[in-house]
């Protein structure tokens, strides 16, 4: 775990839930297209070989809406599924997700401060000894 | 339609006409009249007295004037004999009202045509309607119609024309057409929305994306986030936690910053979530020493406090740093001004709202509360030019201070973690005064004074034994009640004592100065010889000390 950045489980799963909402908007984006091409094919009934590209366009459009809806079912409820499985257990990294969610304590602050607080002290004794009180 | 309708007037038709605008002018009742004097003149405030005799007269002379034109100048009307009104004489006069009674009775009688008229067209449309609604027919119909005729005899019905079967399937052929279009364009329409919601979903997943990211970044499972909604909108938001609260500050300002994406710019934008915003403002301890070449009291700055620079704020990160570092300062800084003003008596100002001093015999230590951005600069280069001696003296007081305040929200943090046992409201307070790590500053003047009492306590007991003929030896013990405490915390907590041990011959001299609240001092003396306790005395004065002592002294040398 690197110190400075959330641990990698969460990066990962941040990731994941990013895709989903990537293919959630291309699900819109492909049934737009699958209209413009299905208007397009009623437009142009008269030019046979039109037709059939704008069918084939349409076919398409409709494959990758379904492919994107798939997906986005299927991985949301694994991502539920992973979060549940996780909740109670602690991980290598000493992580535990907790069932409930709980008011945390910023108590961390005050000793870092105590702490940041001392090195100074230990910083300007170092200097001048004699000045201890 | 003929161009012209010529209707004859039935007066039976109408109720008795009578014109009842045309009013008799003398017979006009107060009531009537003032309203069209009023009209007619304006309010009664504008008219004088004289104005209205001045009219009068103006208008008799007119009266006179066109009686005399009327009389002399025949020749005139003959000539001006078409226009009447231009210059009016009894002859023309007489035509004008044959005129207006004519035009009048003209207009009275286009009127009662365009009545009747009207009237005439409200039967018809009534009696056309009874026919469907008997009820809202019936009250609109005049009582002649409704003597003569029987409601709902007239009727009407629309004629629908006769189409032929080539018409009705070219109509049913159009309307199709018109139904394909509508749908063709609602696909249109429905198409485009589609993707500009995707458009617009898209930047909003990648605004998503960038927030997260910083968080993921700039984040560590240490910094607490906390789902909260924004005060505006109610928008759900994450907060992050940069204030002390939850490490044991009682502090007003909670400390807590809503993280919000930035709509332009790929950061977030960190936001206090107390109205106040954040000071930029440190502590900075000064010492004074006075200044000996000169007569005048002339203080000299001989040592300061550092004051850090701020660091970059455009990073998310070092924002709640500095955030998290000056909302400590602000509340050190309250924490001190409180304390102070219990000191007054004890040579502590509080100079203005961000700035107090204490003094002490030749020295003044200042605590400010200043601005950061303007004075970094100044104060380096101050440091600089002299090199002052007690640079290191004021770091020092100032980390002691910000030490204490952590000490502070400690202990406020164990004793919250207590479980709370209900005691009674008198012991309880009791211990509230008692715990010793709620006050920063009162300790710190103590520990001055007691130490500038020392020193003067001490030269006091030298001169006055310097006289005496025994071999004298005198030990300090300084801090004699606190030495064995390791914890540094409690030491500085704890009211200094300082012993004094005198030894004059067989004559054992002890001196306790006790601080026993800080800042107020007792003497006890306790003189024993051979292990016989000879007096024993409680002083808070230095001169009774010094009187007894001499006399200590003096019976001592001379038995």
């Amino acid at each position: 775990m690197s110190k400075e950045e959330q641990p990698l489980f969460i990066q990962e799963r941040l990731q994941a839930l990013h895709q989903i909402d990537n293919k959630l908007v291309s699900i819109l984006s492909h049934s737009s297209s699958a209209l413009t091409n299905l208007i397009q094919l009623k437009k142009s009934s008269s030019d046979k070989s039109k037709q059939d590209e704008f069918k084939s366009e349409f076919r398409t459009d409709i494959e990758n809406f379904y492919q994107d809806l798939q997906f986005s079912s299927v991985n949301l409820k694994k991502e539920i599924q992973i979060l549940d499985s996780r909740i109670g257990e602690t991980d290598s990294k000493d992580i535990t997700i907790l069932p409930i969610s709980i008011n945390k304590k910023a108590t961390f602050s005050g000793e870092e401060k105590l702490k940041s607080e001392l090195d100074t002290l230990q910083k300007l004794l170092g200097k001048e000894p004699e000045e201890s009180s | 339609m003929a161009d012209q309708i010529n209707l004859n007037l039935d007066f039976n038709l109408i109720d008795e006409h009578k014109d009842s605008f045309l009013l008799q002018e003398d017979k006009l009742s107060l009531a009537q009249l003032i309203p069209r004097i009023v009209h007619e003149r304006g309010p009664f405030i504008n008219i004088k007295e004289d104005d209205l005799i001045k009219e009068i007269e103006q208008l008799k002379t007119e009266d006179l004037e066109t009686t005399e034109s009327a009389e002399n100048s025949d020749e005139i009307k003959s000539e001006l004999g078409d226009s009447n009104d231009e210059v009016p004489t009894s002859q023309s006069v007489f035509t004008v009202n044959e005129e207006f009674y004519k035009n009048k009775n003209e207009v009275l009688k286009n009127i009662q045509s365009a009545l009747n008229e009207s009237s005439l067209s409200l039967d018809f449309v009534s009696l056309l309607i009874s026919s469907v609604r008997p009820a809202a027919g019936s009250i609109s119909m005049s009582a002649h119609l409704k003597k003569f005729v029987a409601p709902g005899s007239l009727s009407s019905d629309k004629i629908t024309k006769v189409k032929s079967r080539v018409e009705t399937e070219e109509k049913f052929k159009e309307n199709k057409i018109i139904g394909l279009g509508w749908k063709l364009s609602s696909l249109e329409n429905s198409s485009n929305n589609l993707r500009n919601a995707s458009a617009r979903l898209a930047e909003e997943v990648f605004k998503e994306k960038v927030f997260w990211d910083s968080i993921k970044k700039n984040f560590n499972t240490k910094e607490i986030l906390f789902k909260t909604r924004e005060k505006q909108g109610n928008k759900r938001v994450l907060a992050v936690k940069y204030g002390y609260k939850d490490s044991g500050s009682n502090y007003k300002i909670e400390g807590n910053a809503i993280l919000k994406s930035l709509p332009n710019e790929n950061s977030i934008q960190f936001i206090p979530m107390d109205n106040k915003s954040i000071m930029n403002k440190t502590i900075r301890i000064r010492i004074l020493s006075k200044n000996s070449t000169t007569d005048d009291i002339d203080y000299e700055i001989v040592g300061e406090s550092k004051v850090n620079s701020l660091t970059d704020s455009t990073d998310i990160k070092s924002q709640i740093e500095n955030a998290r570092y000056f909302i400590f300062e602000e509340e050190l800084f309250n924490q001190l001004i409180e304390e102070a003003h219990g000191l007054i008596a004890y040579n502590v100002n509080v100079e203005n709202e961000s700035k107090l001093s204490f003094e002490l015999n030749n020295e003044i230590i200042e605590i400010e509360y200043i601005e950061l951005n303007t004075s970094d600069e100044n104060n380096d280069e101050l440091i600089q030019d002299t090199g002052r001696s007690q640079n290191t003296r004021a770091e020092l007081i100032a980390t002691y201070l910000r030490l204490m305040l952590t000490i502070k929200h400690k202990t406020n943090l164990s004793l919250r973690n207590q479980i709370k046992i209900i005691k009674p409201a008198s012991s309880f307070r009791s211990k509230e005064i008692v715990n010793p790590y709620q006050i920063i500053l009162k300790p710190l003047v103590g520990q001055f004074r007691h130490e500038f009492l020392t020193s003067k306590l001490h030269t006091l007991i030298k001169r006055i034994t310097s006289v005496s003929s025994k071999p004298i030896t005198i030990k300090i013990l300084k801090f004699s009640n606190s030495t064995k405490i390791q914890d540094p915390f409690k030491r500085i907590s704890n009211p200094p004592v300082s012993k004094f041990k005198i030894f004059l011959g067989d004559l054992k001299l002890l001196i306790t100065l006790d601080f026993f609240d800080f800042v107020n001092f007792i003497i006890h003396v306790h003189v024993s010889k051979n292990g016989k306790i000879l007096a024993q005395h409680s002083f808070e004065d230095l001169r009774q000390l010094e009187e007894c002592l001499e006399w200590i002294i003096e019976e001592n040398d001379s038995s």
